[in-house]
């Protein structure tokens, strides 16, 4: 049973990939690392926008953009990847809580903090009654999602949303230069989001998820050649390999692979692979030559997440 | 600026209601259910905006039915016990 | 591939281990008092908490005071410990790790925002590094051994329910062969003063599924149970102490923090996990209820039940009138509970009730019974944002 990607949305740092223009349009992360966000009332309504986490509105833009690709009706899974969850609400209800005078606390900041108010908050709009799942593990957790989503789909799920999310704030980075992050992380550091449609019919893909999976190295290299090797593949038959690193200190790794680190351009976040999946999934979209890409994402100094996708 | 207008600017802020202006919410006008739209989170929102401009405490939240019917039950209900 | 649960471990307010929980279960003893450990309240408040400090605990653990490690990874810590007893996680078979957290690291991050906000002092911000829920997870896993497979799963008051659920799945579609699942989180001011805010937290000890019920106590702890396939099993000569044979996730789709009146999610949870199984309703012998003591929850699960087991008797209680409501951990404390039930053939009572709730007529379980044919036993933990998860386990 092969798993294709029917539909990929991103919200990041960069303007929304045009076509063959793709990967040359990048803008690297350097200054300015905010957002390019959509306005989101073109997907919710103000009386509920005013209730969400920022998580929340890029992850439900992201999703009701994604599921264009299917009769929403039809959704069989909710799978959301996020390594921090949704921040500022939690720094805004810490704040209340112990700063105010006030014995009265506003409840809205403490529900929007909770990890699955993503996801929960796409079932409630979309009435979804299925499968919804939160993986929360620092630099993998959207690898995690990613896993998740294959194993409904193995157990027989038609399609499933898949996505990963974390917020930027200020304070994120105020504790980066109080921690004494490295200077690059702490300049790299950045937000965003980026869901897909995956399902089991061929006919409806914009691209094969080969394979996925998570990998303890020692050297990134022979890792990911091993996992070249396991399924069937070598460096040479790979067109372009799609790199990123997380929030801990790793040397730039050199791959034998024309490679592109996608975490110079959409900056630095723990589910940042989701974003990588997305450059990858629409570069092999438009570039009819490449036949396999590779998403590695080193998301520590003894893990990695590896997504291998294929051209239909 | 009087009790009412002052009320609907609070509950504006209070409650995130990113495009509503003070002058669209009618003094009589219901803010639960058809009117305005509000649900149970914000009903304990307005109990902490009881406190917090008008030193009010609210102990149950099914007190709220009544005292937030509408921006004028709210305005009575404060100028009886604010503090 | 049958899932078989070969271990377990537990943490809560009754105190640390089978032992201890069972005792206290068997002889109504709530483990709810007024807060002593956890401090800065805004008011005296009735917790589930566990008598010990975080340096009683590390020293318990032989962990070094020093050492950065919040109260969740703590509490997680013992109970995995036992869970797993001498059994290895390593990579001589298949392993795995996979915690349910909602407060993560929560306890000394609130304590570092504390400084800054009070007194404008920074000094604690390493405290930060172990915030994040998948962080606490690695320092358990870590300790347990070198499992493979290490994920954290986050789904409010079903959290570890869906940690266990996924380490069957994974079990059952031949991703692992072994894998200690379940989940833990402490008490923390800001998860107390969040359920404050939304005016369910009871001033007394709570009353799961009475008619003057006020809302809920927290508590803390964590609960983790260790599965395996028939490979593992091979490997590592364990007993078998019960079967996990169903799950189910739905979600309830009606409001970010309130259920259904008629339990929608619930309902579709338990029918799911049911079919799942392969069973009926009425091979249920005993449900270990959410049960959290607030109007909402109670009444919809109540309700649910209700459409699920139709007029049939259906012996159900909730356990948090003893430990709290764990959040995170509840699901795996609870599991760990249900397969008690079954090893003992015993059920565990609701304690704190005494009015049936208004338009029906079911009460719980109130009294603890041993000499009980229990053959399977359904475990339900519901969370914000819908979530909605129902385990089965059986006699071995």
């Amino acid at each position: 049973m092969s798993t294709y990607i029917y539909a990929s949305s991103a919200i990041s740092t960069q303007n929304q990939l045009a076509g063959e223009a793709a990967l040359d349009s990048l803008v690297s992360i350097g200054e300015n690392k905010d957002l390019i966000e959509p306005d989101y009332s073109e997907y919710i309504k103000p009386m509920v926008i005013r209730r969400m986490s920022k998580a929340t509105k890029m992850s439900v833009a992201c999703a009701f953009r994604c599921l264009k690709a299917i009769d929403y009706a039809s959704l069989e899974a909710i799978i959301v990847g996020t390594g921090l969850g949704a921040t500022t609400d939690t720094e805004k209800f810490l704040k209340v809580s112990i700063a105010s005078e006030v014995n009265m606390l506003p409840p809205t900041a403490f529900i929007q903090s909770g990890h699955n108010s993503i996801a929960g908050h796409i079932a409630l709009l979309l009435k979804n009654d299925c499968y919804n799942m939160t993986h929360v593990q620092q630099g993998l957790s959207f690898e995690h999602a990613m896993l998740d989503a294959l194993l409904n789909l193995s157990e027989g799920k038609k399609n499933v949303l898949v996505g990963g999310v974390d917020e930027k704030n200020a304070l994120l980075n105020e504790i980066a230069t109080r921690l004494k992050l490295d200077t690059k992380i702490q300049n790299q550091l950045a937000g965003g989001s980026a869901y897909f449609i995956l399902g089991s019919e061929k006919s409806k893909a914009i691209a094969k998820v080969k394979a996925v999976t998570i990998m303890q190295y020692t050297s990134p290299v022979e890792a990911a050649q091993l996992f070249l090797e396991n399924n069937g593949l070598s460096y040479s038959n790979v067109q372009k390999g799609f790199v990123g690193y997380s929030l801990s200190f790793v040397e730039p790794i050199q791959l034998p692979l024309d490679t592109i680190v996608y975490t110079d351009y959409s900056g630095r976040f723990f589910s940042s692979a989701a974003y990588g999946l997305h450059l990858a999934s629409t570069y092999l979209q438009y570039f009819i030559n490449a036949k396999f890409a590779l998403v590695i994402n080193i998301a520590s100094s003894s893990k990695m997440g590896l997504i291998l996708i294929e051209r239909v | 600026m009087n009790l009412k207008e002052e009320l609907k600017k609070q509950l504006i802020e209070q409650l995130n209601l990113v495009e509503i202006n003070p002058s669209d919410i009618e003094d009589d006008a219901p803010l639960f259910g058809d009117g305005l739209g509000l649900d149970s989170i914000d009903a304990l929102e307005l109990i902490v905006l009881l406190d917090t401009y008008y030193n009010i405490k609210i102990d149950k939240p099914e007190q709220g039915k009544e005292i937030f019917h509408s921006v004028n039950s709210m305005a009575d209900f404060i100028e009886k016990n604010r503090a | 591939m049958n899932v078989f649960v070969t271990g377990v471990g537990v943490v809560s307010a009754l105190g640390i281990g089978i032992k201890a929980n069972f005792k206290a279960l068997k002889c109504h003893k709530s483990g709810i008092r007024p807060n002593k450990i956890i401090e800065n309240l805004l008011e005296e408040t009735f917790v589930g908490e566990l008598p010990l400090s975080n340096i009683e605990l590390k020293n318990l653990l032989q962990v070094p005071v020093e050492t950065n490690a919040p109260r969740t990874a703590l509490l997680g810590m013992l109970a995995s410990n036992e869970a797993l007893g001498n059994t290895l996680l390593d990579n001589k078979v298949r392993s795995g790790f996979i915690g349910g957290s909602t407060v993560g690291g929560m306890d000394l991050s609130e304590d570092y925002f504390r400084g800054v906000y009070l007194e404008g002092n920074h000094e604690n911000v390493t405290y930060l590094t172990t915030h994040d829920l998948g962080t606490v997870t690695d320092i358990i896993a870590k300790n347990c051994g070198e499992p493979g497979y290490v994920n954290t799963i986050s789904t409010a008051c079903s959290s570890s329910a869906n940690s266990i659920m996924l380490g069957a799945r994974m079990i059952k579609n031949g991703l692992l062969d072994r894998v200690l699942v379940g989940g833990n989180d402490a008490l923390s001011r800001f998860t107390i003063n969040g359920f404050r805010s939304l005016m369910i937290y009871d001033k007394e000890i709570c009353k799961p599924f009475d008619k003057n019920r006020k809302g809920l106590n927290l508590g803390e702890g964590a609960g983790y149970l260790l599965l395996e396939n028939e490979t593992s099993l091979t490997q590592s000569k364990n007993k078998i102490l019960a079967s996990l044979v169903g799950w189910h996730n739905a979600n309830d789709a009606y409001h970010q923090t309130g259920t259904s009146p008629e339990g929608d999610g619930a309902m579709k949870a338990m029918k799911g996990a049911l079919a799942y199984a392969g069973l009926q309703s009425n091979s249920i012998n005993h449900i270990n209820a959410h049960g959290t003591a607030t109007q909402n929850n109670d009444q919809s699960e109540l309700n649910a039940i209700n459409r699920i087991f139709g007029d049939t008797g259906i012996n159900f209680s909730s356990t948090k009138g003893y430990t709290g409501h764990t959040l995170g951990a509840s699901g795996g404390i609870e599991a760990v509970y249900s397969v008690l039930s079954l090893i003992n053939q015993c059920v565990f009572p609701n304690i704190n009730w005494s009015t049936p709730m208004d338009n029906n007529m079911r009460k719980p379980v109130l009294d603890f019974k041993d000499n009980v044919a229990i053959t399977h036993v359904m475990s339900n933990s519901f969370g914000f944002g819908g979530n909605s998860t129902s385990l089965i386990f059986s006699k071995s």
